[in-house]
């Protein structure tokens, strides 16, 4: 006991003494925190001092700084990145995919830019996951708003049988269904991934419960005025019947009647266009012959592809781009026609990718660059007054095409509010200069002639 | 000087109110900086001063995100005096200038297009010709150098890039002028007036910048190259012009430093009269800013040197002060320079001495 009263001492000192860093810490930001007050158009100096605040998990002041000074200056790429950052530090994704776009814009560092790309597709995902819980905060208030009558929301699927290496089907049927259904001009389809998420965000808040009622809350929540309900069931070792019915939210009514086929496993494509065929009427949408013949058009031809397919929008759904992006590589590989496998396999490896683009390796990207340099002297504590071309742009364009608006520029300090340094003339006067009257040691003089009377 | 001194409070105390948020081309905004410079050349009763007090107005919109438009003008009253009695004086307004700018691509290029539009002061007479000469000479740079050089064009590049740690700029522009009328002399013919076509003009320029430990350095070349000026029937060739600029910006614990330098070379040419040595300027300056609350306080010297053809032509001391105080969405920029030095006549290798005084307000609303 003796002994940890003596180690006690020491450690209690340890902590009422701040260390010598976050003082260092402390002493940067009161630097800034002046600089801004000083200079409160200062781009420079809202930037420096949004870095600062961003590296002291300050995220919110951080992004009101940051976003002060993109106003001032929309082609400050450091500013719009760290905008970005802070903005996903606060799970605000809309402003955060805001401002990572000005970046791509605007920012000059080529790793930040790919890293910023591929991070974007992770990013769209934690925005619909972002909606959804902000929907399900919001579910009264959304209650109240009147959705676009076309809007239909087709959910997954259940699947009841045996065989549960069909299961799924559930996420493949209801893709097909999406495609077919959004070709009718006529109707506006959501998409899946949206759904989806709102239905998982759901389940999450029922402790993983689902039931009936919950396709249409979520038709409610993503504001969808119809919802398509569907089931599969494994009626033999190789037949399946599919069910599917359109429930209008606002009654949570079933609207018209309920639309079947039941075939083979191998006729899955007959089936699922017969359903879509039949939930258009339940719609009361009218197909052209064109439509009609577009719908009829197959993504593929392979129940097998189509399987993988399936198997790969489960492992996506569930956040598994890896396993997703090799199970739509499977399905390519058995029908190397089949388009939407192409484009499912890139998407989930963009979204593999972005996923361990973390904001440090944004920020590590940095390294070396004119852009880090700036990033680097704000953790000085200093306000360096160019990151990008944008003054050297402008530069060069106030000396090749010069204007009494560079004097009155540089005169106020630009967007800067730094001083200016001495410029040189950089226009003549022609005429004097041809005369010679722009001589200084020319005299001009006058000459008095005092007459004195006689 | 009376009434220029009336004029100089007036606008020191009326227009710097009016002024409004000037923050550079990204921004809409009008500014209106009155300044007034004042040298006096030689000493007892030949001593000549030449004075000016200009009011710059700026009106910058930014059409797009990707279009910025300004406009320039400037209402200047230009003095030569002699011992303290008036020999030569001009006031109006100059020539204005209008320039758009059109950003392609991710920041990387800009097409550039100005007008210079002959709104200023034209037919100069004899009586106002020394006064609305001195202020164009390179030496003493007056804020408002002319009060006109007819209707021109110019169209340009630039174009911008990241190479490293440095940003590498060129750009390129080229101008077309048309004669105007610049000069009317009376003789026992009656008023003539005398003509004047400036040169076309080629330019080119070079930058380049990086950060420099916590600092900043640019770098920069310009180059004109130009057509023969037409001064009535006459042609003369007019010298090319080289402007190497240096800055270098660095904070040193809560100071700021800032060290530039520029030299402006331009080559021989012709002139009225016979050849037009060539002639180097070269200046160098250095501030330091301090920063107490919520003022900013910068001295600042500035030193400049004069030679025509390898013969040194004058020299000139700057020593001043610029204060930046903020409150609220005002900054508030008063600054005065002291001038001193001197300037060799170019015929008789005579001495003479130079001094003066520099003051501008500036009133920024954010």
């Amino acid at each position: 006991m003796r002994y940890l009263r003596l180690l006690a001492l020491p450690l209690l000192c340890c902590l009422a003494i701040p260390a010598p860093a976050q003082q260092a810490a402390d002493k940067t930001l009161t630097k800034l925190e002046q600089v801004r007050t000083a200079n409160p158009s200062s781009v420079a100096a809202l930037r420096a001092l949004g870095i600062t605040y961003y590296k002291r998990q300050r995220f919110a002041d951080a992004r009101s700084v940051l976003d002060a000074a993109r106003r001032l200056d929309p082609k400050d790429g450091v500013s719009a990145l760290y905008a970005g950052l802070a903005a996903e530090a606060l799970e605000d994704y809309s402003s955060a995919k805001d401002a990572y776009n000005s970046y791509l814009q605007v920012g000059k560092t080529r790793k930040v830019r790919d890293d910023i790309r591929t991070r974007l597709v992770a990013l769209s995902r934690a925005e619909l996951r972002a909606a959804a819980k902000s929907a399900i905060v919001n579910e009264a208030r959304i209650a109240e708003q009147a959705g676009d009558p076309r809007t239909v929301a087709v959910l997954p699927m259940t699947f009841s049988g045996t065989d549960q290496t069909l299961a799924p089907l559930t996420r493949g049927l209801a893709d097909l269904l999406i495609s077919d259904l959004a070709r009718s001009p006529d109707l506006q389809l959501l998409e899946r991934d949206r759904i989806q998420a709102m239905v998982d965000e759901i389940a999450l808040s029922q402790s993983g419960r689902t039931d009936a009622a919950t396709s249409l809350r979520a038709g409610k929540l993503v504001r969808a005025t119809r919802v398509v309900q569907g089931a599969i069931t494994q009626t033999g070792s190789r037949d399946l019947t599919v069910n599917a019915a359109v429930m209008s939210v606002a009654t949570s009514q079933q609207q018209g009647r309920d639309v079947q086929s039941s075939d083979v496993l191998e006729q899955i494509f007959t089936i699922e266009k017969n359903i879509a065929l039949g939930l258009f009427d339940q719609l009361g949408v009218r197909l052209s012959a064109a439509d009609r013949a577009a719908i009829e058009q197959r993504p593929t031809r392979s129940l097998q592809a189509f399987l993988a397919y399936s198997n790969g929008l489960v492992a996506e759904d569930e956040g598994r781009f890896g396993d997703a992006a090799r199970f739509y590589d499977q399905a390519r590989s058995i029908d190397p026609g089949f388009g939407a496998a192409i484009q499912k396999a890139q998407s989930a490896r963009s979204a593999q990718q972005g996923a361990q683009v973390t904001a440090a390796k944004v920020e590590a990207g940095l390294k070396n660059s004119a852009e880090g340099a700036t990033v680097a002297a704000a953790e000085r504590g200093v306000a360096a007054t160019t990151t990008g071309v944008g003054s050297t742009l402008a530069s060069a364009v106030g000396d090749i095409n010069p204007s009494a608006a560079n004097t009155v520029n540089t005169s106020t300090g630009g967007t800067t509010g730094q001083t200016p340094t001495p410029a040189p003339p950089t226009t003549r006067d022609p005429a004097a200069e041809k005369t010679g009257t722009d001589q200084p040691a020319t005299k001009t003089g006058q000459v008095s002639i005092t007459i004195r009377r006689p | 000087m009376r009434p220029l001194h009336a004029i100089l409070a007036a606008a020191l105390l009326g227009a710097a109110p009016l002024a409004s948020g000037a923050q550079g081309l990204g921004d809409a905004a009008a500014a209106i900086i009155p300044q007034y410079v004042s040298v006096k050349i030689g000493s007892g009763v030949t001593a000549k001063t030449v004075s000016q007090l200009t009011v710059p107005f700026v009106v910058a919109v930014p059409i797009s995100s990707r279009l910025n438009i300004d406009v320039a003008t400037a209402f200047a009253v230009s003095d030569v005096s002699v011992n303290g009695t008036s020999a030569s004086s001009i006031t109006g307004l100059t020539d204005t200038q209008v320039r758009a700018n059109l950003t392609l691509g991710t920041d990387a290029l800009v097409f550039t297009v100005g007008a210079n539009l002959p709104t200023g002061q034209y037919k100069i007479t004899e009586a106002k010709s020394a006064a609305a000469g001195q202020i164009g000479n390179d030496f003493l740079m007056f804020p408002t150098s002319s009060y006109g050089a007819g209707l021109s064009t110019t169209g340009g590049l630039a174009f911008a890039r990241s190479v490293g740690t440095w940003n590498v700029g060129v750009a390129g522009s080229f101008r077309k002028s048309t004669e105007f009328d610049a000069y009317e002399t009376q003789d026992d013919a009656g008023k003539q007036t005398l003509t004047f076509t400036p040169a076309d003009e080629v330019r080119a320029r070079i930058g380049a910048d990086r950060t420099i430990g916590n600092g900043r350095l640019t770098l920069g070349m310009t180059f004109s190259t130009f057509g023969d000026d037409r001064l009535a029937n006459t042609s003369y060739a007019t010298g090319d012009r080289y402007i190497g600029q240096a800055s270098l910006y660095m904070p040193v614990g809560n100071t700021d430093v800032f060290l530039s330098g520029w030299g402006l070379y331009r080559a021989k040419g012709q002139q009225f009269g016979g050849v037009a040595a060539p002639e180097n300027v070269i200046n160098g300056a250095l501030a330091v800013g301090l920063r107490s609350g919520s003022l900013y306080i910068e001295p600042n010297v500035e030193v400049r040197n004069w030679q025509v053809d390898g013969f040194a032509a004058g020299f000139l001391g700057n020593g001043g002060v610029r204060l930046r105080w903020s409150a609220g969405a005002f900054t508030f920029m008063p600054s005065a320079i002291y001038q001193l030095g001197t300037l060799n006549s170019l015929g008789g290798g005579e001495s003479l001495d130079l001094s003066g005084w520099r003051a501008a307000v500036t009133l920024r609303i954010h």
